[in-house]
């Protein structure tokens, strides 16, 4: 088993990354909550049956909320965003300066358990039964928060944008 | 705008990267762990070769009377038997730098294993070696 989860972890790292960020809000605290589930996953002896790939997100999920749950109250730091900042590129079919805050501030202004299922899905690579699986809700009930989920992105960017983004 | 619009502009979103001393944390502790199998792995394995020599050793030598040859129907009856041995050794090659930066030792493991089938019924005897070698790198401390 320890092959398999060193693979997802290779093959999905920003992913995982990325969903501990959208939790914790906090860089640092994002780093540790990968760090803490993965050495959880090393000592577990549990052998879940099928997929592993959901088993290791909820592991991530969890440890995240476990890194929210020590926060000190009276920290003040500003919530990070999972999205960096724009870097200028040309040549490439970079999303555009203002296409970029326009996502970035509807994302991070999302419910939490709808910004989790944006980043599950588009960043983690996540299908909905994966997702339900990582969850532990129904599968229904995800794939309504996600589509819901990108609704509301969609609503808040054409207010945003105007007719161009219609 | 849909929803597959709204994929779209999201999948081309730029996130934060993974901290590169992310990797080094949790692949370093995947791979110690791996480490500390294999060490013990080998120690039970000495102690296991220590005991059975122990009992060879102490046990002292036993004459047992010759046995009868086994009959013809017998031979034929019996199923082809297999052995197997295993020869393995580790040498220390020193410390090693691959990347410039990290120290490594560096320690070579040989193995070799040889497997026969032995059938009785018609004399006949097939034999299997494979060798195997291993380098294995230890990060060396720092002072």
């Amino acid at each position: 088993m320890r092959h398999a989860i060193e693979r997802i972890y290779g093959e999905r790292r920003q992913g995982l990354f990325t969903l501990a960020l959208a939790i914790t809000r906090c860089p640092a605290r994002a780093e540790d909550a990968v760090q803490d589930a993965f050495a959880r996953l090393w000592k577990s002896q549990a052998r879940p049956d099928g997929d592993l790939v959901p088993y290791v997100f909820a592991a991530v999920r969890n440890a995240a909320l476990d890194q929210v749950r020590r926060q000190e109250p009276t920290a003040t730091a500003e919530p990070a965003s999972v999205f960096n900042g724009l870097v200028s590129d040309p040549a490439s079919e970079a999303i555009t300066a203002e296409e970029h805050g326009m996502v970035r501030r509807a994302v991070d202004a999302l419910p939490e358990p709808e910004r989790e299922a944006v980043v599950m899905r588009v960043y983690g690579g996540l299908t909905f039964d994966e997702m339900a699986r990582a969850l532990g809700e129904p599968l229904q009930t995800v794939a309504s928060r996600y589509r819901r989920a990108l609704e509301k992105l969609s609503e808040r960017i054409k207010a945003v944008a105007g007719p161009s983004h219609e | 705008m849909n929803n597959d619009d709204v994929e779209s502009l999201l999948e081309r979103m730029p996130l934060v990267k993974v901290p590169a001393s992310l990797d080094a944390k949790v692949l370093g502790r995947a791979r110690r762990g791996r480490r500390i199998l294999f060490w013990t792995a080998a120690a039970a394995g000495l102690a296991a070769a220590a005991v059975v020599l122990a009992v060879l050793n102490f046990g002292g030598p036993t004459k047992l009377p010759p046995l009868p040859p086994p009959s013809k129907e017998a031979m034929a009856a019996a199923e082809p038997v297999r052995l197997e041995q295993n020869w393995s050794q580790l040498s220390y090659e020193g410390v090693v730098v691959p990347d410039g930066r990290t120290p490594l030792r560096q320690f070579r493991r040989q193995t070799l294993e040889h497997v026969q089938w032995i059938d009785a019924s018609n004399g006949t005897r097939t034999e299997m070696t494979i060798p195997r070698e291993e380098v294995i790198l230890i990060k060396a401390p720092v002072d």
